[in-house]
């Protein structure tokens, strides 16, 4: 006899893993979020509310807090519009030509980030590739300041995470039967009207789903604006392993990491009401 | 009386690779009829159609639609209206939105969007249904609101890619002479893809059958029925005996052919015929009479050959008897009714006219 209110079997590793190695770390990082810390004692157990106050009343902490949110809609942007031509793009192909371009697309994912940020900075810097070829063909005098900078983090993070918008938004894309297309085309569509009409709409799930990804991943990530703003420009993530590895103050810390998953669940509920509003009317 | 074609292909070619789908293709449509391209998948006949539509550039020809060539036009500039067997309705709009579409691109007011769209959804007896989402309706339903989608913004032509291969077989015919009382109720010119012959005979004024990217044969379904042009479109278009003989001699506007064994008369296609020939005779199986062996059979039959009955099977409305004459095999088919039928190992007779034998080449 199967118990119907049990998961099955099958699924009992996977359960035990996320339990052990997901949720009772997240239960003992918002345990250690209200404790107390000072600097010459170390961290007490307690239940109080200053890591978090402590984040959300300094100007310098909530200034991190909107460069990371500033910093990922935009790279969020900007990965949707570069992606979504390159996507419908690809769906138009055909046989080997498609998966060729399928695999360029999704390539930068089999480097380390570490060592495509790293790319950036030879490209970026003032002795870099683009200064370089700018002097060289006069358009500037002085090297541009490309590098340690807002934008530097935003080309590297957009860059990085832009094989995410594309397997989503292909995904999405390449489900769109052929013959809508042409049935708003013989119906009298241009294509500006088909892809108002016909192709955004129905391509909503996949821009949803990419660019929830491309955000949260965004939103956490601390490698790349490490380097590229080399430490000027720090975000929530830098905050989290500055305070659990070098000042090691785990209960701020804590908190800061707790503010982030809450950001992260916030975007995803808006976005999810979002798309069954739109959508809910046809699935 | 001279009028314009609706629709003109003129050595229409289209070629992929090495392959050369469809052939330079003559064809022409007239105002207000409905003509099917029919054939075997892989015939060409989609891919004109989809060159008619826009969807695909001819390599050669041309195409005018209401006199005036389309090619280089888009989809949207060619005053069409298309069905397709994927139904393609929009999922995310309502069946009344799906069809207020080729409106709203017009840029119609809303009340007379309102009156057309109520007005084709009243002529594919879909009142009421328009605020329904697609996946809300059967496929028949789906389909009807393709086709007012298709009608809607009157359009000089309708074009039909299969539109009802997904139905099932009952729903299929009863859509069928719906789109016939649609089609001349509207008076559009359509041109309608299908590889189902009775299809195409129940609704067409013409079919053009097509092999291998050629058309083989033009004409109205029953004179292709009784006047196939070759072997390809008898054994197409319908049931056919193609038994392999050799053309003896012509007696009037009849044709002899030596069978195996026996001679046979029948209708001879103009043009070649010279002795020796390899032949065809082609005879549908209901046109056969059979009767016990030693039997008068039909007085009037010229052509008789006599056999063992192989196989019987009742589908139903009528029997099909396979009967051995030496190694050649007869298919005949008999109503059901009252009527005395042989059994497996009977001998029989079979006789049949002159003029329901046809003499065919390749």
């Amino acid at each position: 006899m199967t118990d119907r209110r049990l998961p099955p079997v099958i699924t009992w590793p996977a359960i035990a893993f996320l339990a052990v190695f997901l949720i009772y770390p997240i239960g003992i990082t918002v345990a250690i979020s209200f404790w107390d810390y000072q600097s010459m004692r170390g961290m007490d157990p307690a239940f109080l509310s200053k890591n978090y106050l402590k984040l959300l009343a300094d100007s310098y902490y909530l200034g991190i807090l909107a460069n990371t949110v500033r910093i990922s809609v935009t790279v969020t942007l900007l990965c949707l519009v570069i992606a979504y031509p390159l996507a419908f793009w690809i769906t138009r192909l055909t046989g080997v030509m498609r998966a060729l371009a399928t695999f360029a697309a999704l390539a930068p994912l089999m480097i380390s980030v570490v060592i495509r940020t790293l790319g950036w900075v030879t490209i970026l810097a003032d002795d870099g590739a683009i200064n370089a070829f700018l002097l060289w063909a006069g358009v500037i005098e002085q090297p541009l300041r490309l590098l340690y900078n807002e934008f530097a983090v935003i080309v590297g993070l957009t860059e990085a995470l832009l094989p995410f918008m594309i397997i989503s938004l292909l995904t999405s894309l390449q489900s769109i039967p052929r013959d809508l297309f042409h049935a708003a085309s013989i119906a009298g569509g241009g294509a500006w009207t088909i892809f108002r009409r016909v192709m955004l709409p129905l391509s909503l799930p996949g821009i949803a789903a990419g660019s929830l990804l491309v955000f949260a991943i965004s939103v956490s990530s601390f490698v790349t604006p490490r380097i590229l703003s080399g430490g000027s420009i720090p975000m929530i993530a830098n905050l989290v392993v500055d305070n659990f590895l070098v000042t090691l103050n785990w209960p701020f810390g804590a908190a800061v990491g707790i503010v982030l998953v809450v950001i992260v669940l916030l975007v995803f509920s808006v976005q999810h009401w979002i798309t069954e509003r739109i959508l809910g009317a046809y699935r | 009386m001279t009028t314009v074609p609706t629709i003109a292909l003129e050595g229409l070619t289209k070629r992929f690779g090495s392959l050369t789908a469809v052939d330079s293709v003559d064809l022409q449509v007239a105002q207000g009829e409905l003509v099917s391209l029919l054939g075997p998948s892989g015939c060409g006949k989609t891919t004109t159609l989809s060159m008619v539509a826009g969807f695909l550039d001819p390599d050669g020809g041309d195409i005018r639609i209401e006199g005036n060539s389309v090619i280089g036009q888009p989809p949207s500039k060619r005053n069409a209206g298309m069905v397709f067997q994927s139904y393609a309705l929009f999922p995310h709009m309502s069946a009344f939105e799906n069809v207020a579409f080729g409106l709203r691109v017009r840029k119609l007011s809303g009340d007379e969007i309102n009156r057309r769209v109520n007005e084709a959804l009243g002529l594919v007896r879909l009142d009421g249904l328009g605020q329904r989402m697609p996946r809300q309706l059967s496929g028949g339903q789906q389909q009807r609101v393709a086709i007012a989608r298709a009608l809607v913004y009157r359009p000089g032509v309708l074009l039909l890619d299969e539109p009802f291969s997904n139905l099932d077989a009952k729903l299929r015919v009863a859509m069928r002479t719906d789109l016939v009382e649609i089609q001349k109720e509207t008076g559009i010119t359509a041109l309608f893809v299908t590889h189902d012959q009775e299809e195409a005979m129940h609704i067409s004024d013409r079919v053009v059958v097509m092999n291998g990217g050629r058309i083989e044969q033009v004409d109205a379904p029953s004179r292709i029925y009784r006047h196939p042009i070759n072997r390809f479109v008898a054994d197409f278009l319908g049931d056919a005996n193609l038994v392999k003989g050799s053309f003896v001699g012509t007696d009037g506007d009849f044709g002899r052919i030596a069978l195996k064994g026996n001679d046979m008369t029948g209708r001879l296609p103009a043009g070649r015929n010279k002795k020796g020939d390899e032949v065809w005779a082609m005879i549908r199986p209901e046109h056969i009479v059979m009767t016990a062996a030693g039997s008068a059979g039909d007085p009037k039959g010229e052509n008789r050959v006599s056999g063992t009955v192989r196989r019987h099977a009742h589908l139903g409305a009528s029997h099909i008897f396979e009967i051995a004459q030496d190694d050649i095999i007869w298919r005949v088919k008999r109503p059901d009714s009252h009527i005395a039928l042989p059994a497996v190992g009977d001998p029989v007779d079979l006789t049949w006219r002159a003029e329901d034998g046809v003499v065919l080449y390749d």
